[in-house]
């Protein structure tokens, strides 16, 4: 199997400044030294990067903004050059970043074809016989002679996306490419993207989206500042990485340490998946119940007090519940413990990694939490192949009726 | 991987396109003001140099001896500052894909040549108005032709690969030429430069080229070898620099656009 992507030991560094005739003369006699170096001011956006990409291979990269994904794909686009390391690519590149930046807007969409089509180094003949398929694809027949500034954002999206992608590339680096658009169009571009990938050709895909990186690509690598930091299965990648944003947004204080907040009249001491060691991740069968009991302090007297608990998977809330609605309220005086207990009779979630997030509130009536103690506990859902994927478990049966 | 003789031809060639329709489009007079701007040029040239300063055309008609100068300087004042320009314009090709950015300052220096031709069609009709001899030295047209596009050519390389790291040289190369239109036989002839400040004068390799033009046009004579020699030297050292420049810049280009 041949390797077209090879980055050893590849490092970028950007200067932060731009540059004027003074800082030419800076360069040329430097007289105060600290101006001279306020000038070369620069930052490294990537730090000894290396991994290969075997040919046919998808290949995820993932990581916080700013850590040096997209430089990764304009130096393999060859749009800029590595400061130290090897990087060799085979084949030709296309980069899905910024569709539609090199349009002309005063050219029509057929013009800007052609044009397009020759900086990718495709010869006119070439592209003619392509035209249609493009032009179709982008669905803008009724627009092929209208000059580009009259269409629509989304027109000039489904432009560049079907040029870029009908040129035969051997190599595709996808940067977020797929974050824009309307569904439909969405859609469409996800299943070129499938076909390219059923066809072998070699890709690397830029997201945040799980979903995405662990339909798409057999292999992941995870960047934090401009350094590799993790290399392997996507799904292992993905975990780690989002195991690092935790541990960021906790640094940052935007998720409860522990969970106590100055307005909060209760403090919670300890969730916990009855049956699993605390901070370990419980582990159960689709359908099993689940019971979760929480260790609340109050801190200061409180009547009818209500506690919520979340259940999520990343970003979306699954189910949500407040003790209240069952009629159970807390009263407490100052330093109390109370334990309360929620039981899920059966956990009907397909299989997957899931969070609990648990919330205080003042009174029933109240809107806002005035505590989120945010993961406050974790499980994972196994399940067999024969109940489905997806989101949920809807239980069902197959027959056959004639 | 598209760096073919083929499809660099290609590309240069939807640049320039690019470069014309853009201009043209959506104006009602379409090309015809590539002959409207020497046309006025002519028109106050003659009056206020020919006229008034009386400025000397070596016994040549004035109208006929300006307007070769006019022709060539459309092609010089319209590449320099618009080549120069060339890759911080296109900023959103240079910053976002990969191929030989040459193409771009030299697609701007073809636009600037399209306009020049035009205004070479009037030339023609010029030198029959003014019964101008022609004879077989007119194949000279060619090497100087060629000497002054390849200087041009690489003059405007260099500036725009400059231009993109430091943003001051636009504004220098709008100065310059509007020093270069005295410092160049364009309204006068050379031969009204006080034989003291001649060898700086000749400095420019404008001059011979300009020179040379207006011999094989005007005169219907072969230009003296001496004046050529020089600008053919200066053209071939300005394109050895100017190609060792863009080699080692352009991988620079993506990140300081």
């Amino acid at each position: 199997m041949s390797t077209p992507i090879v980055v050893t030991n590849l490092w970028k560094r950007f200067r932060l400044r731009h540059r004027s005739i003074r800082d030419l003369a800076y360069d040329l006699w430097p007289r105060n030294r600290a101006e001279s170096r306020e000038l070369r001011r620069s930052f490294w956006a990537l730090r000894d990067v290396s991994f290969d990409v075997q040919s046919g291979e998808t290949f995820g990269i993932v990581g916080a903004n700013g850590s040096g994904k997209s430089t990764i794909l304009k130096l393999m686009a060859g749009i800029m050059h590595p400061t130290r390391g090897q990087m060799q690519v085979t084949g030709r590149v296309a980069l899905l970043s910024h569709l539609g930046a090199g349009f002309h807007s005063e050219l029509s969409g057929v013009e800007n074809v052609f044009l397009q089509g020759a900086i990718y180094g495709i010869d006119k003949h070439d592209l003619t016989t392509r035209l249609e398929a493009i032009i179709s694809f982008a669905e803008c027949e009724q627009f092929r002679d209208v000059p580009v500034k009259f269409y629509s954002s989304g027109m000039r999206l489904r432009l560049a996306f079907a040029i870029a992608t009908h040129i035969e590339p051997e190599v595709l680096l996808i940067d977020e490419a797929l974050a824009v658009g309307d569904t439909a169009f969405r859609d469409k571009c996800l299943d070129r993207i499938l076909s390219f990938h059923r066809a072998g050709t070699t890709m690397i895909v830029v997201s945040h989206e799980r979903y995405l990186i662990e339909q798409l690509c057999d292999r992941s690598i995870l960047l934090e500042s401009g350094s590799l930091t993790r290399e392997g299965s996507s799904a292992d990648v993905f975990v780690t990485y989002e195991h690092a944003i935790q541990t960021r947004q906790r640094e940052q204080g935007m998720i409860a340490e522990v969970g106590a907040s100055p307005n909060s009249p209760l403090r919670i001491d300890g969730v916990e998946i009855v049956g699993t060691a605390p901070g370990v991740e419980a582990v159960i069968h689709t359908d099993d119940s689940l019971r979760i009991r929480i260790q609340l302090t109050a801190i200061r007297d409180v009547q009818s007090a209500v506690v919520g608990v979340q259940v999520a998977k990343e970003w979306h809330i699954l189910h949500g519940t407040r003790s209240n609605r069952q009629g159970v309220t807390i009263d407490a005086v100052a330093n109390d413990s109370v334990t309360v207990e929620i039981e899920y009779e059966r956990v009907s979630l397909s299989g997957g990694s899931y969070l609990l997030h648990v919330l205080i509130l003042e009174h029933p009536l109240a809107r806002e939490a005035v505590l989120r103690f945010k993961q406050a506990a974790r499980f994972r859902i196994i399940q067999s192949e024969r109940e489905g994927v997806g989101l949920v478990r809807i239980p069902h049966r197959w027959r056959i009726v004639r | 991987m598209n760096n073919t003789l083929p499809s660099i031809r290609n590309l240069w060639w939807q640049l320039f396109l690019r470069d014309l329709k853009a201009r043209y489009k959506q104006t009602l007079l379409g090309a015809v003001w590539g002959l409207g701007r020497p046309l006025l040029e002519l028109a106050v040239f003659t009056v206020v140099f020919g006229t008034i300063l009386n400025a000397p055309s070596d016994n040549a008609p004035y109208p006929l001896f300006v307007y070769t100068g006019i022709v060539m300087w459309t092609f010089v004042a319209g590449a320099l500052p618009r080549a120069t320009e060339s890759l911080v314009n296109h900023a959103g090709l240079v910053a976002n894909l990969p191929f030989p950015k040459g193409t771009i300052p030299l697609a701007s220096v073809g636009a600037a040549l399209f306009d020049s031709l035009i205004a070479a069609s009037l030339l023609i009709v010029a030198m029959v108005y003014y019964a101008a001899p022609v004879t077989s030295a007119i194949v000279w047209l060619v090497p100087l032709a060629i000497v002054l596009t390849a200087l041009v050519s690489a003059t405007s390389v260099i500036l725009s690969a400059l231009n993109v790291f430091y943003r001051d040289v636009r504004h220098l190369v709008e100065l310059g030429v509007r020093v270069l239109f005295f410092l160049t036989p364009v309204v006068y002839a050379s031969s009204a430069v006080p034989a003291r400040y001649e060898t700086w004068y000749r400095l420019n390799p404008l001059v011979g080229i300009f020179e040379g033009v207006r011999t094989v046009l005007i005169e219907g004579a072969v230009p003296q070898l001496g004046s050529i020699v020089y600008p053919t030297v200066a053209t071939v050292l300005l394109s050895i620099v100017a190609s060792m420049l863009f080699v080692r810049t352009e991988p620079y280009f993506a990140e300081s656009v």
